[in-house]
């Protein structure tokens, strides 16, 4: 049988629990008073919200605006307008001017007899007494291509010689991808 | 007999006096817990939905205050020739008198004539109010004065683009197509947000303000129409696809 048993708690023991119980019973305070002030600080923020100040301000200037509900309407009919005018400026090809920088390939005696410009298809006929004219109309669509990177691709179709007129005939065509 | 009872009761009874003192403050924590979930949580959540409300409502003052600002600096005159201008542009509705009157006098500068041309419109019932007015114009002239049209088309009002150009000699095809769109529905709020115009957009209303417009030419200026003859075909829209005068 054992006779060092002791009975008595020991007092190191006692002291570090109740240690341990003054620290816990501050800690079970703590978040209690947390939550207290947090109600309170959300309360009072929620109160002083100026909500009502805003929504005063907001009716005093849908008063102030409505004194220019024609003019407003005019505005936005014009900006509407403006938009759609836009993306037709922004979308359409100019013609004219294609059709301007095509004619200034063809230099010499050639004569275009025909011109059909589809979208992104050009095609263009025409005839010239002389092949070096020719030639140098074709070199000449050629760099235009690379460098305005207006075409894809250029094909010449036809070159025939019209023996009863004494031209030369070539149809070439030309796309864009 | 009572003998287990009285040790499980025991048992409690130590165990209580043991922890006795841990129990309140373990309540309290238990307690701050709960609150915390079903009060300061919903509250938190009430003072975020006032703060965006919040918010909101001062983004929309100062939209409406931007919109006075903006109303305010425009001179009603301005605003009016200005829309005149842009709905000249891009009319509300098929303007043919715009058209005509355009065509004629973008001709009449050009020196090019006109011999028909027509308009392709379609089964009017069942169109799509905004699909643009289509017109293939016989046009003679040398390639010179077509380039011209070309240019004085592409500068008059209402707006078109050219879409094919189909010439032989001195005749040429040409497809055009002039736009439209229907009137938007005016907005009913007063608070609509306006934002000032782009310098773009203002650029692109100096550049049609230029514009010769079709109307104004069609009733006062040099524009009578060289045209032999001028047919509206109001067919079903797969006539009118192929439709000529």
């Amino acid at each position: 049988m054992s006779t060092r048993i002791n009975l008595l708690i020991d007092r190191r023991e006692k002291h570090n629990a109740d240690r341990f119980l003054k620290f816990f019973r501050t800690l079970s305070v703590l978040p209690l008073f947390l939550v207290l002030v947090s109600s309170i600080s959300l309360l009072l923020l929620s109160l002083n919200a100026p909500i009502a100040d805003l929504q005063a301000q907001r009716e005093t200037l849908r008063r102030q605006q409505a004194g220019f509900s024609d003019k407003q309407a005019e505005y936005l009919l014009l900006s509407n307008r403006l938009t759609e005018a836009k993306k037709v400026v922004n979308t359409r090809v100019d013609y004219q001017q294609l059709i301007s920088q095509v004619r200034k390939q063809f230099l010499g005696s050639i004569v275009i007899t025909s011109l059909s410009i589809d979208g992104a298809k050009t095609l263009i006929s025409g005839s010239s007494p002389s092949l070096v004219d020719i030639n140098a109309s074709l070199l000449n669509m050629e760099n235009f291509s690379k460098e305005e990177k207006r075409f894809s691709d250029l094909t010449l179709d036809q070159l025939s010689l019209d023996v009863k007129k004494g031209v030369y005939v070539f149809a070439m065509s030309s796309s864009k991808k | 007999m009572n003998l287990p009872i009285s040790l499980q009761n025991l048992s409690a009874r130590l165990i209580y006096l043991r922890y006795k003192r841990y129990v309140v403050p373990f309540i309290l924590v238990i307690s701050s817990i709960v609150l915390g979930f079903f009060v300061v949580v919903p509250q938190f959540n009430d003072y975020l939905k006032t703060k965006a409300q919040e918010q909101s409502i001062a983004e929309e003052n100062n939209k409406i205050v931007q919109s006075i600002q903006i109303l305010s600096s425009v001179s009603e005159s301005d605003l009016s020739s200005d829309l005149s201008v842009a709905v000249a542009a891009i009319p509300f509705q098929k303007d043919y008198i715009g058209v005509l009157g355009s065509i004629s006098e973008a001709a009449a500068k050009s020196g090019v004539g006109l011999s028909d041309f027509s308009f392709a419109i379609g089964n009017v019932s069942k169109i799509d109010v905004n699909t643009p007015l289509q017109i293939t114009l016989q046009v003679e002239g040398p390639m010179d004065a077509l380039e011209q049209f070309l240019a004085n088309l592409s500068s008059s009002l209402p707006l078109s683009s050219i879409t094919k150009t189909d010439i032989s000699g001195n005749s040429s095809q040409i497809d055009v197509v002039f736009y439209y769109k229907e009137k938007p529905s005016t907005p009913k709020e007063l608070s609509s947000t306006l934002t000032p115009l782009s310098l773009q957009d203002k650029a692109l209303l100096q550049k049609l303000s230029t514009f010769t417009n079709g109307n104004e030419a069609f009733f006062f200026g040099s524009a009578v129409p060289p045209v032999s003859s001028v047919e509206t075909a109001s067919s079903s829209a797969q006539e009118a696809s192929g439709s000529s005068t």
